[in-house]
């Protein structure tokens, strides 16, 4: 009977002594608090809930000591992964993870964002390229904060492309150059993108309003032009042939979200575009947020860099927004009147929020000004101008 | 590692010049086939109506629901359900009126001050 108890004593000693309670750190705590305020900003306040609640949940796994779910050493040589060692002894996230560091899940999220976008704005009035290509010098801008504030070339991209207001992009961005040596990870710039995404109504009316004059957030657009289905046809297959010749590196994600576009257009497919659309994204969307949620370990957030991140993460937006609301004013004066400027800050791809924040902010002023579809323009043009400088800043990098 | 300036200005300059000209060089495509498609479309609208012989302006209907529509569109339905709503107002009123003709309102001006625009605008910007 002694010896029974001996036993059931040394059992209950070991299995507390390797259980997580024993080896949960004051930074394991915190981050695990972090992710549930993560949790309520996308359950409560419904903050892009579709990724950040997935994130939030990927980080608090992560977080919870000794579940081997996810093993950053495995991928801390961006050039030399070993794959086999992952399949081999890998966790369920660093399966997942693969998805994302072998760049298929960020494609397979436009090919769906392809299905749903409707390009016959962009189409019938292509000068709001312009504004999507005016809004990405938000990245490149960072950029050159992220260098002054002593990151490497490496992680200032990764934090530029925030700029992008594009969540796909940044994960796609970041994952490709960030190594487990880098002092972020792709959940920081994850998180940071998603958050400020969500932040769009707040961060740029102040800087429209301030960029503008009542008289040029008065001005009414003229009723688009109707746009035929074989230039809906014509415009995926051209865009992809145009930018792939020019920045192969930005091929699978355009190339993805003209597939995904055409598929719709074509009319011929609607099985393929409810299933991408649907099953395809929520798919795709669960496996993402919660494997990238699990590259935010303590030691990617409970730093400096992470506050570095956030700071430049706002900037970058609130320097997209400006930048194109700059440019709207330019095509204003150069059109005589034509073009309102606050379309300009739709140019950040955060689609359809930025536009929606265009259409807000004019009828705060004429409530008769409907300017949402014109919005649209630089909205769509700019998940392909922030796609453009990711392709770019991957081969630079 | 701290990055050296003149490699930084260097990505920031390549990449503001790649991403504006790839797009300006789709504003070109896309403007020339805006262009070649609406240059399609006036010639096949003139084809049309030069095929088509003159037609006299039709006689004032005594019927409700024979409405003159001069829509190219010629959307029956509308018309029909735009009857039907006049005809029970008349009726709520006593009167008989009569439909003389539908045409769309054209304005140069954006439609916000339609209904549907309206209603459209509220939907739209609902979660604000």
């Amino acid at each position: 009977m002694s010896e029974v108890l001996h036993i059931f004593t040394d059992t209950i000693k070991d299995l507390a002594a390797t259980s997580g309670f024993a080896n949960l750190g004051w930074q394991d705590i915190l981050m695990i608090l972090i992710s549930f305020v993560f949790m309520y900003l996308a359950i409560a306040k419904k903050f892009e809930p579709l990724l950040l609640l997935p994130i939030a949940f990927g980080m608090l796994l992560t977080n919870l000591p000794l579940t081997a779910m996810y093993h950053p050493d495995l991928f801390a040589d961006p050039t030399n992964i070993q794959y086999g060692t992952i399949l081999h002894d890998g966790g369920l996230l660093d399966l997942l993870y693969l998805g994302v560091k072998l760049q298929i899940f960020p494609p397979l999220i436009f090919l769906g964002i392809g299905t749903m976008t409707d390009f016959a704005p962009l189409i019938s009035n292509p000068k709001s390229f312009i504004l999507g290509a005016a809004a990405q010098a938000g990245i490149f801008l960072t950029f050159i904060g992220a260098a002054a504030l002593g990151f490497t070339a490496a992680e200032a991209g990764s934090i530029a492309i925030i700029g992008g207001a594009d969540g796909p992009t940044a994960i796609y961005v970041s994952s490709k150059l960030l190594g487990a040596g880098a002092s972020i990870s792709t959940g920081t710039i994850a998180l940071a993108a998603y958050t400020y995404m969500a932040l769009v109504p707040i961060i740029q009316p102040p800087i429209m309003r301030a960029l503008t004059t009542k008289k040029e957030r008065l001005v009414v657009m003229e009723t688009l032009r109707p746009v035929s289905k074989t230039e809906k046809l014509i415009f995926p297959i051209a865009v992809t042939v145009i930018i792939a010749l020019l920045v192969p590196s930005a091929a699978p994600l355009v190339g993805m979200l003209m597939l995904g576009n055409l598929l719709k257009e074509s009319g011929v497919c609607d099985r393929l575009v409810n299933t991408a659309q649907n099953a395809l994204m929520n798919i795709v969307t669960i496996f993402l947020g919660v494997s990238v949620g699990a590259t935010t370990t303590a030691d990617k957030i409970l730093n400096w860099e992470f506050g570095k991140v956030i700071i430049l993460g706002v900037i970058a937006f609130g320097v997209g927004t400006a930048s194109g609301v700059l440019f709207g004013k330019i095509m204003c004066a150069a059109t005589h009147g034509k073009v309102n400027p606050l379309i300009g800050s739709a140019g950040v791809s955060a689609v359809p929020m930025a536009a929606r924040v265009s259409q807000k902010e004019g009828a705060k002023e004429n409530p008769t000004n409907f300017l949402l579809m014109h919005a649209m323009g630089p909205n769509v043009a700019g998940v392909i101008g922030s796609a453009v400088a990711a392709g770019v800043l991957l081969s630079i990098i | 590692m701290q990055m050296e300036w003149t490699y930084v200005i260097a990505v920031v300059i390549t990449g503001l010049a790649v991403v504006f000209l790839a797009l300006i060089l789709l504003i070109v495509l896309i403007s020339l086939f805006g262009k070649f498609f609406d240059s399609m479309e006036v010639r096949k609208q003139k084809k049309i109506s030069d095929s088509q012989p003159a037609q006299t302006t039709p006689d004032v209907q005594e019927t409700i629901t024979d409405a003159d529509v001069q829509d190219e569109d010629d959307d029956d339905e509308t018309v029909a359900v735009i009857a039907a709503a006049i005809a029970m107002m008349g009726a709520g009123e006593g009167k008989n009126y009569k439909i003389k003709s539908v045409k769309p309102a054209r304005s140069k001006k954006a439609s916000g001050s339609s209904v549907w625009s309206a209603a459209g605008l509220r939907e739209n910007t609902r979660p604000f």
